[in-house]
């Protein structure tokens, strides 16, 4: 008995003791000295994004602890560790609409609407950055990703073509290509987002304007016979059923197709900008040599058009910790990267700016086509509309599609399905 | 996600529990309170709360998500009765993945317990050739499993090691063996045997070490042939190290996730997405609540196959 009263005490101290120092680690940081901040972060993140947590370190004398998200299936991993209730500081992450939903913003994301860089950025934040409820949750630093066609010179300088700015362009070049041995596209199934290109860049360019608002209204479905997405699904369909994809299409990487169509043995490769230093990391970072072997091009299903998509890598959010010192911190960082630390990152980084007051970088010939190709009147990607869910189950589906085991009717009717569900979810009127 | 490892670990310390539970008096046709002795109790006490803690507190305690409609949108949480359960029927998810993963768990399951026997067998004297050896096929379980997806994803890549060595015999010879739908789960379930097969090796060489050696020189005595000794003496005193193996392969191949991951992602298609791979797309969408729903699904798969297995099996083992 008296065993068990002894036990019972120590149980009870233990526990005691546990309380009062859970107490103690809940209490903040010293909001004096410098702190350390968490920064989930794309494994894909550039050099220069890296120089500029490190200056934005050496500047305020906090820390930042990157957090690794790997590229591949970064959004699920990325709501995944989100979902558990862990919040990091500083969140990069996509700041599409549809995604920042995800994140229930009202609730756990801070309010940057009142932010200098947000009135210095021009119609950036007209294209993504703002939650449902119209107020700027994020902060973009990097430009739009530009989505298009990478392609290799000599490929179609051989065969005696020009770059493929339509999806008719496509079909006819196919023939040439098909003969010479060579695929038209390589199609990354291994990875798990490239397959979106093709449906998403087709939908966009063939939708009417107000075509996600009749989805929103009901009066359209994802599945009816002209829907726009429907029609994408099909076209790349029909472009894997006339073998103008590779032969290793559900294995493949987006890292291989980028050296398929760097080695000439894949004349093109539809995927965005951003993927332009991977093209570089191909060339040893040769840019002149890159240069001479890679080109880009905009591309829509009937004519040639530029379609954006703010992307992920230096996109950040702040969600709310509750640490005052760390969120005090966190402001400082974006303050720190849209302002201070702006210029030297553009100039790291050889991308374009996106705020203004500061002078484009001297950069490759490959990204100087990327921006040629944005000032030609971009067009902002379907998935950006804020259609409940953006249609972020579109991957696994598509994954199906190519394995031949979904038509591209069968995978509309699943998004459609997807999509009501996330309405029902978020609460919208009507559905 | 809960290793094959800690399975092991978790139903031998839950054995060894049972065995000290009950005492000298113990008896397993007693009723549990006069089979209890008070220092098995005490000795039960850590491996009870390590059980209950990581374990059974955390189902419970998750069983009511699976039941809501909790989503990444809303921090509202509010039951919905069988509403993931059915969205997951109507998506054609559920009896797939459920497919996929039993599937995946048998073939998993027979190819490891089937070729650990056979290495057992070969490496059950204790040499050092053959510790060598015992060691080497260890080696994958203390390898990361995504370590070993991703290693394997490169074996089996159509320009890959294996599709070369293949070559020297079949010139051009180029298969996907984890990008073809008729080969994918196949090859990543034996994937996920490989990782594991130096654990059931090691169970098997104890169980075979420990059979009488009296018993093996009467059935030569009485005639018996080597694959006779083995079949007819080795193999059903091996009765223990089967169903421990066959449990915990079965069991752990339920929780698939890491090398599926590392391997297919769950592609081609449909074709290896498992439980675990759909239940962590769910999430990714941020439909948590349907989420829950298909990680209570794999618990009642565990519960369902385990508990009659492990009853039959241990009634096969009084029979002999």
């Amino acid at each position: 008995m008296k065993h068990s009263q002894k036990l019972g005490a120590a149980v009870a101290m233990t526990a005691a003791a546990g309380l009062v120092l859970s107490g103690c680690a809940s209490g903040g940081s010293d909001p004096s000295g410098p702190v350390t901040l968490t920064l989930w972060h794309n494994t894909q993140d550039p050099q220069a994004v890296l120089d500029l947590y490190a200056a934005y370190e050496a500047e305020s004398g906090n820390k930042l602890d990157l957090i690794p998200i790997t590229s591949d299936g970064f959004e699920d991993a990325t709501l995944t560790k989100w979902a558990t209730g862990d919040r990091p500081d500083i969140l990069e992450f996509h700041v599409t609409s549809s995604y920042i939903t995800m994140l229930n913003p009202t609730e756990n994301l801070r309010d940057l609407s009142d932010e200098e860089y947000v009135a210095n950025s021009g119609t950036l934040y007209d294209i993504g950055g703002r939650g449902a409820d119209g107020k700027v949750y994020a902060a973009i630093t990097t430009f739009p990703e530009v989505w298009g066609l990478y392609y290799n010179k000599k490929v179609l300088a051989d065969a005696g073509l020009e770059p493929a700015v339509t999806a008719d362009d496509l079909f006819s070049q196919c023939e040439v290509l098909s003969a010479a041995g060579i695929p038209t596209l390589s199609e990354s199934g291994g990875s798990v987002w490239p397959p979106v290109a093709i449906p998403f860049l087709t939908s966009t360019t063939v939708a009417a304007p107000d075509w996600p608002a009749t989805i929103l209204d009901q009066s359209a479905k994802l599945d009816d016979p002209d829907s726009p997405v429907l029609e994408g699904l099909q076209l790349r369909q029909d472009l894997q059923d006339d073998g103008c994809m590779n032969s290793d299409i559900t294995t493949a990487t987006f890292e291989d197709s980028v050296k398929a169509v760097y080695t000439g043995t894949a004349a093109y490769e539809m995927i965005h900008s951003n993927i332009a230093s991977v093209y570089l990391d191909a060339a040893g970072g040769d840019a002149d040599l890159l240069d001479e072997t890679v080109g880009f091009t905009a591309w829509g299903a009937d004519s040639k058009m530029t379609v954006i998509n703010p992307g992920p890598i230096g996109s950040y959010l702040l969600p709310k910790t509750g640490d005052a010192a760390k969120e005090a911190a966190a402001l400082d960082f974006i303050r720190f990267v849209t302002g201070a630390g702006y210029a030297d990152y553009i100039a790291n980084s050889g991308t374009f700016p996106v705020i203004d007051g500061v002078d484009d970088p001297e950069t490759s010939g490959l990204l100087t086509e990327i921006k040629a190709a944005y000032d030609e009147g971009p067009t902002v990607a379907m998935n950006t509309a804020n259609l409940p869910g953006g249609l972020g189950g579109a991957l696994p589906l598509i994954q199906e599609q190519i394995a031949g085991q979904k038509t591209p009717q069968q995978v509309a009717t699943d998004l459609q399905s997807q999509l009501v569900t996330a309405a029902k979810a978020i609460g919208l009127e009507g559905w | 996600m809960k290793t094959r490892a800690a399975s092991a670990s978790i139903i031998s310390e839950t054995e060894s529990s049972a065995n000290l539970l009950l005492g000298k008096t113990g008896r397993p046709g007693l009723p549990l309170g006069r089979r209890l002795s008070r220092t098995g109790l005490w000795f039960a006490l850590p491996a009870i709360l390590f059980v209950g803690v990581f374990f059974v507190i955390p189902q419970v305690l998750n069983l009511r998500f699976a039941f809501s409609n909790w989503t990444t949108y809303s921090s509202e949480i509010k039951f919905n009765g069988l509403d993931n359960f059915a969205s997951l029927i109507d998506q054609g998810y559920l009896f797939q993945s459920i497919g996929v993963t039993i599937t995946y768990a048998l073939i998993a399951m027979v190819a490891q317990n089937v070729i650990s026997l056979i290495l057992a067998y070969s490496l059950k004297d204790s040499t050092r050739v053959n510790g060598f050896f015992r060691s080497l096929f260890f080696l994958p379980v203390l390898l990361s499993p995504l370590a070993a997806g991703y290693i394997w994803r490169g074996l089996l890549a159509p320009d890959g090691p294996l599709n070369d060595f293949i070559s020297l015999f079949i010139p051009g010879f180029d298969w996907a063996w984890l990008g073809e739908t008729s080969t994918a789960l196949a090859s990543v379930a034996l994937v996920d045997a490989w990782k594991w097969i130096g654990l059931t090796t090691l169970v098997y060489i104890a169980g075979i070490n420990s059979v009488s050696k009296e018993l093996l020189e009467a059935a030569i005595i009485d005639g018996a042939n080597a694959w006779q000794t083995f079949w007819r003496v080795t193999f059903p005193m091996l009765a223990p190290a089967f169903t421990f193996n066959v449990v915990v392969t079965l069991v752990g191949a339920f929780s698939a996730y890491d090398v599926i991951s590392a391997t297919t992602g769950g592609g081609p298609g449909n074709t290896t997405r498992s439980l675990n791979i759909i239940l962590r797309t769910q999430w990714g969408q941020g439909n948590f609540g349907t989420g829950s729903a298909l990680g209570l699904t794999v618990t009642i798969l565990v519960v369902v196959v385990a508990i009659p297995l492990v009853w039959y099996l241990r009634r096969r083992e009084a029979k002999i």
